[in-house]
């Protein structure tokens, strides 16, 4: 299962599309809700714990290198035990994976292709992912790391194009919103940050064992760096309007003032957005189908690839019945369950493990 | 054609052989004589002549050569003359081979023979067999002699700045080609033989110290697996021995052009050569191949590293902008500027097919229209063509069939496929931008992109022997891209390709620019 | 198996590819819209929304455009589409349009919104809301107001663009950095002012005049912006002239050139700044709020006609005349802002923004506490130079 070895740059590469992909469409509108002036205030708490939730998972995976998470959770908190968290926790990962397909192309429908059946949309999405996923990870980090850098150069281009627009004055005064306002808001993105944690599967996949901590992190800064600035932008240009947008990723890139040769940028941008989309996607499939095959000791993860694929496409149908139930459950339901799992479950195995002194 | 014939067919190579097979020569001279007679019967090229060796000795011995393919001058003075006037030495009785071997034959490649078949084959390749009385074995002398073409400028890559040479079919020229740029001990050719019909040679080069680990072991290993009764031609090789014969990418690349092969071999790569075939494949090749050509080296930086931006554009534009042209006017048409838009507006008033359609008629027939010029005469070629394409667009725009944009675009994407300076590398990318023509019209951009991303994850996965086609973008090596998309002044190229070259990794000492 | 399935997958975009696919809209079947028009009136005896498109209409003469530029007016007119439809509700009546079009309505090269007086006045937020709504509409769409009746706007003859919304938008672009009598204000402003309390929506005015009959052509009319529409929360209440919106928009620091002359012994002499600055200071003295306006004016004397020579003494006076003539304009617009009870300046959101406390009484009723708020300004006129020509051309003096 580990014959490849990937670089630490390829697992940045990888997990920062993972958590950036879908935030960037619908972390805006949930903080928004509650702190639209200090938004970015939110942002700031969101970085804080991803990074505490890195220092963690990068503790674990040091302790355990070259090991299958699946594999020694159950040594850790014993068979029995481990194998039912770890389902829970790809119960959790099929549910949200069925979302996040559905949020994705619901983001493509609205921008791009507004009269095709969401459907098709999510067929088509679906189709590089199950063919990278069944490659493995070799392909999965080498087009991470193709998508990577040229995406987020392009996207910090994006707000180098709005600066003219940006008024400061829009996020005075500091603080305006409160406290109480600022927490609440950055609740839903702590979830998403959780999913940094992610990285225990990919840990032993790495070439240099024993050194994960600073990868995590170093992703979840420049998640945090994007996701303040996403923030102050939306702040700065849009005030109050910004709460009234269903999606104020599209309202700022539509804002962008025309320039000489391309006169409307939103394509460019939700391009770019796709493809970090696809690694988003791609990595959860593969996570998924990693660990569904390791707890249940099979030898490869290739036969699983295309079942679990289109039993994603079916589900999705159950999951969402409307943008605006989604924005309501991803607001209260959705951290409630997740946090404890994406930040309890390593945690506990850490603590577990540090408690039982096993090696 | 070929193709038909040189299929794994055993029938055939044991036709040939049904006659009695003759293990080991044997004192008879005359059995001898009628074994090869036999082998070679119906081959009306086949001259023998009966000698007898030692003007006083008068041993009984005959000649046998292809005619054609010796040199007959040489055959007179140098191995009928000493055979028939010298005499061998008195005390060396059935060592006579031996004397004969030594002092009767100077010429430069003699070999001796016990079997017969093998003297056969040399005979075939252009040798003269001598076969003696009384000697369980027989001598072949090398002789060539045949018709070939003199060494000229490579057709298919030319340079303005560069050497004019280019490899032709005889191997040994090639090779000499090779030694007289790389005079250095470790430059290795290894020979090999590849079909049991056609018995070619294949050699294999490498700069023994340099290569990278490995690699030579593989692909003598891929080129000796290779069960086939023969080819007259190396694609059908190049494809066996490629890690992926799935593939649109090539993992291999040819090249007419000497210096190019031993700028290869100083990477730390490995040529393949093969008689009668004017081209050399360099393995393993990756996703830069498609951007290098000789001529970057022979132009200042700057301007080379210009150039190889265009030809990183021209590969993009040759891919995606039929695509992109069908998607943004039919899906996305908020994305160009309003004028742009009214323009072309009003370009397409009254026509009657939609612009995929029309997109998807046009590339197919520039295509017809590509192959047909390949098999033109040349001086006919180049009007005819020319002629084709412009009459028959103009036509089609004045029978408000086509608008003139889409004749602007498919022109724009064929001449920037000729910016790909390898003809595999621009053959896969004509190739490519069909299925993203065609993901683009059912799609729009999100169809594009689906393309766009599964080229990328099969290009990940890809590998030639064993390295990674992607690399330098992915695995991320910063030292590689000096040599990419841009070209650092040569005295910065200090290391070779990372994949390649890592068992030798420093080429020049640090940069004293100028003389040294 | 796997490669089956594979394969499958792969048919399904082949089998779509005939069918046509959902989205697929070719060029010429589009209506590029270019200006949206809102408005009520008055059919059969109810209110309804009134709403009105510019489009253009690619002329279909077939086959290659040769210029076409020889007609002129003529040919112009044909380019240039308008209509309008009714409807109770705007969804409606911009449906309306496809039982007379016969392309598709196509908003996303729209560039500008006008609203007529009639809906402007009791409340815009409807139509502001479903603008942000719609999927097609952009928030950097330009928003007009226009005072007069639509029909002789919609008579009107861009005279350099081909069709009107191109005349607009382009006047209102060349306004961002050249002078100062408009400035063009977009979806994105407008809907932020109705939001935000202490920030009210404002937006130029568009009219029409008649074509100079010296150029020859027929009396077609032609568009100007002149003026300024001033909102309070979401409805218009008045209108600010052309040398007030100059003022205005100094104040709101959009102003990047602009004019000012003063008369003396019966000459005027003309300033023009190209750099302006300006700041705003909240200030709390004996228990009032006090709000001071710091403007820096540099420019170039532009029109200096009888001074023999511009002595140090001289410009320091010629400034102190500019500043003032400068603060009793500025001062003359805010009191009139304050008049039409409009609070498009901005305070309230200065207050908020700054002393936060303080706004949260004066919020409940802001708008009778806005016209006691102390607004002072402090105009510093620089005079940088006198442009390219030095002494006055004056004739001599007669011996």
């Amino acid at each position: 299962m580990q014959k490849y070895r990937i670089s630490g740059g390829q697992l940045i590469g990888m997990m920062f599309w993972t958590i950036m992909g879908t935030a960037i469409i619908s972390l805006p509108v949930l903080i928004g809700h509650h702190a639209p002036r200090d938004a970015w205030a939110a942002a700031v708490l969101f970085t804080i714990g991803g990074i505490g939730l890195s220092l963690i998972v990068g503790a674990l995976a040091n302790r355990f290198p070259r090991r299958d998470f699946v594999v020694y959770s159950q040594q850790v908190l014993g068979t029995w035990m481990g194998k039912l968290l770890i389902l829970a926790f790809l119960v959790w990962l099929f549910h949200t994976m069925g979302f996040v397909l559905w949020q994705i192309a619901n983001f493509i429908s609205l921008s791009l292709l507004p009269k095709t059946p969401i459907v098709a949309i999510m067929a088509i999405l679906l189709l590089p992912s199950v063919y990278v996923v069944f490659d493995g990870i070799e392909s999965l980090s080498r087009c991470s790391q193709v998508i990577f850098l040229p995406t987020i150069i392009i996207i910090y281009l994006l707000y180098l194009m709005l600066i003219p627009d940006v008024n400061l004055e829009n996020l005075l005064p500091i603080f305006g919103d409160g406290a109480a306002n600022i927490f609440r808001a950055s609740i839903t993105p702590l979830a998403w940050a959780g999913e940094i944690m992610f990285v225990v599967f990919l840990a032993p996949f790495l070439n240099k064992a024993g050194n994960t901590i600073k990868y995590p992190v170093i992703t979840m800064v420049l998640i945090g760096f994007g996701g303040v600035i996403n923030e102050l932008f939306y702040t700065a240009v849009f005030g109050l309007l910004r709460q009234h947008s269903s999606n104020p990723f599209y309202s700022l890139i539509r804002y962008i003032r025309p320039t000489a040769f391309v006169e409307r940028y939103d394509i460019l941008f939700v391009t770019i957005n796709l493809l970090g989309n696809f690694v988003k996607l791609s990595v959860f499939l593969y996570i998924f189908v990693l660990g569904l095959s390791q707890l249940m000791g099979m030898k490869s993860h290739r036969p699983l690839t295309l079942p679990s694929a289109a039993a994603l496409l079916l589900s999705t149908n159950y999951l969402v019945n409307s943008p605006n139930e989604l924005v309501a459950f991803l607001d209260t339901v959705f951290p409630l369950y997740t946090i404890p799992l994406l930040y309890g479950l390593p945690a506990l195995v850490l603590l577990v493990a540090a408690i039982r002194r096993i090696k | 054609m070929f193709g038909t014939i040189f299929r794994k067919n055993k029938s055939v190579s044991n036709k040939a052989a049904q006659a009695v097979q003759m293990q080991r020569f044997s004192k008879d001279l005359n059995k001898n004589i009628k074994y090869i007679q036999q082998v070679l019967s119906k081959c009306c090229d086949l001259e023998s002549r009966p000698i007898r060796i030692g003007r006083n000795r008068q041993i009984n011995a005959r000649i046998f050569f292809i005619d054609g393919m010796v040199d007959a001058a040489f055959m007179a003075t140098n191995i009928l003359e000493p055979l028939m006037l010298l005499e061998p030495g008195d005390d060396c009785g059935l060592e006579i081979h031996e004397e004969i071997f030594n002092s009767l034959l100077p010429a430069g490649t003699v070999t001796i023979e016990q079997s017969p078949n093998m003297l056969v084959t040399r005979l075939l390749s252009g040798g003269i067999a001598i076969v003696v009385e009384g000697q369980e074995k027989a001598f072949a002398v090398e002789a060539i002699g045949w018709q070939e073409r003199a060494v000229e400028e490579s057709q298919t890559e030319t340079v303005v700045k560069g050497a004019r040479a280019g490899f032709v079919e005889n191997i040994r020229v090639n090779r000499s080609l090779i030694r007289r740029m790389i005079k250095y001990p470790g430059l290795k050719f290894e020979r090999l033989t590849v079909g049991r019909i056609t018995n070619t040679e294949v050699n294999i080069a490498y700069i023994e110290g340099i290569v990278m680990e490995g690699l030579v072991e593989k692909v003598k290993e891929r080129i000796e697996r290779i069960d086939i009764d023969g080819t007259a031609n190396f694609g059908m090789l190049q494809e066996m021995i490629d890690d992926s014969t799935f593939s649109v990418f090539s993992q291999s690349y040819s090249t007419e052009r000497p210096d190019r092969a031993c700028s290869c071999l100083l990477e730390g790569r490995v040529l393949i050569i093969m008689d009668n075939f004017p081209f050399v494949t360099v393995v393993p090749s990756v996703i830069t191949q498609f951007f290098q050509s000789a001529e970057d080296y022979s132009t200042k930086y700057l301007i080379a590293s210009f150039v190889r931006l265009l030809r990183f554009i021209g590969l993009n534009i040759t891919v995606l902008l039929p695509g992109l042209y069908v998607a943004i006017f039919s899906y996305h048409h908020e994305m160009i500027p309003t004028e742009l838009l009214k323009s072309i507006s009003q370009a397409r008033e009254q026509l009657p097919f939609p612009i995929f359609l029309e997109m998807l008629v046009l590339e197919i027939s520039f295509e017809i229209l590509r192959e047909a010029g390949v098999r033109l005469p040349r001086p006919v070629g180049q009007a005819v063509s020319i002629v084709g394409a412009l009459v028959i667009g103009q036509a089609a725009v004045a029978a408000r069939l086509v608008s003139p944009p889409s004749i602007i675009i498919v022109a724009l994407t064929a001449i920037a496929s000729f910016t790909i300076p390898i003809p595999e590398g621009s053959d896969a990318h004509r190739l490519l931008r069909f299925p993203v023509l065609l993901a683009a019209g059912a799609f729009g951009l999100p169809g594009i992109i689906t393309a766009w991303l599964m080229l990328l994850v099969h290009l990940s996965g890809l590998r030639s022997f064993g390295v990674p086609y992607l690399s330098p973008v992915s695995p991320f090596s910063l030292s590689d891209w000096k040599d990419f998309l841009i070209r650092v002044p040569s005295s910065f190229m200090k290391t070779r390709p990372i994949q390649t070259g890592k068992s030798n990794i420093r080429r020049q000492d640090n940069g004293k620019q100028g003389g040294k | 198996m796997v490669k089956k399935a594979l394969a499958l997958l792969a048919i399904i975009p082949i089998l779509l590819l005939p069918s046509g696919c959902w989205d697929r809209r070719e060029i010429e079947d589009l209506l590029l819209v270019g200006a949206i028009i809102f408005g009520k009136s008055n059919v059969s005896d109810t209110e309804q929304y009134r709403v009105s498109f510019i489009t253009t209409k690619p002329s279909s003469s077939g086959g290659e455009q040769v210029g076409m530029s020889e007609e002129g007016g003529a040919a112009q007119a044909a380019m240039q589409w308008v209509a309008s439809s009714y409807g109770p509700t705007l969804e409606e009546a911009m449906l309306k349009f496809s039982i007379r079009s016969p392309r598709y309505i196509y908003l996303a090269h729209n560039r500008i919104i006008i609203l007529e007086e009639t809906v402007a006045k009791e409340g815009i937020s409807e139509v502001v809301d479903f603008l942000v709504r719609a999927e097609d509409t952009r928030l950097r769409n330009y928003v007009l107001v226009i005072k007069e009746d639509i029909s002789d706007l919609l008579k009107s003859i861009p005279e350099f663009e081909d069709i009107l919304a191109g005349e607009l938008f382009s006047i209102l672009e060349t306004s961002i950095g050249e002078g100062d009598y408009h400035h063009p204000s977009d979806l994105n402003i407008i809907a932020q002012g109705i939001l935000t309390k202490g920030q009210d929506p404002w937006a130029p005015v568009v009219e029409t005049f008649s074509a100079d009959q010296a150029a020859g052509r027929d009396a077609g009319r032609s568009v100007i912006i002149k003026g300024t529409a001033l909102f309070r929360a979401d409805k218009l209440v008045g209108y600010l002239d052309a040398e007030e919106t100059q003022q205005f928009l100094l104040l709101k620091g959009l102003a990047n050139t602009g004019i000012y002359y003063i008369d003396s012994n019966g000459e005027k002499i003309s300033y023009r700044y190209e750099y302006a600055r300006t700041r705003r200071k909240l200030a709390v003295k004996d228990g009032q709020l006090n709000v001071d306006y710091d403007i820096t004016l540099k420019g170039l004397l532009q029109e200096v006609h009888f001074f023999s020579n511009l002595s140090k003494a001289e410009i320091d006076s010629l400034e102190r005349a500019l500043s003032v003539r400068a603060s009793t304009a500025l001062l003359e617009t805010i009191n009139r802002c304050k008049e039409l009870g409009s609070d498009a300046l901005g305070i309230g959101r200065l207050i908020h923004a700054r002393k936060p406390e303080i706004w949260k009484e004066y919020s409940k009723n802001w708008y009778s506490i806005y016209p006691e708020i102390d607004i002072n300004v402090n105009v510093k006129v620089q005079i940088t130079g006198t442009a390219l020509g030095s002494k006055p051309i004056v004739p001599k003096a007669s011996e």
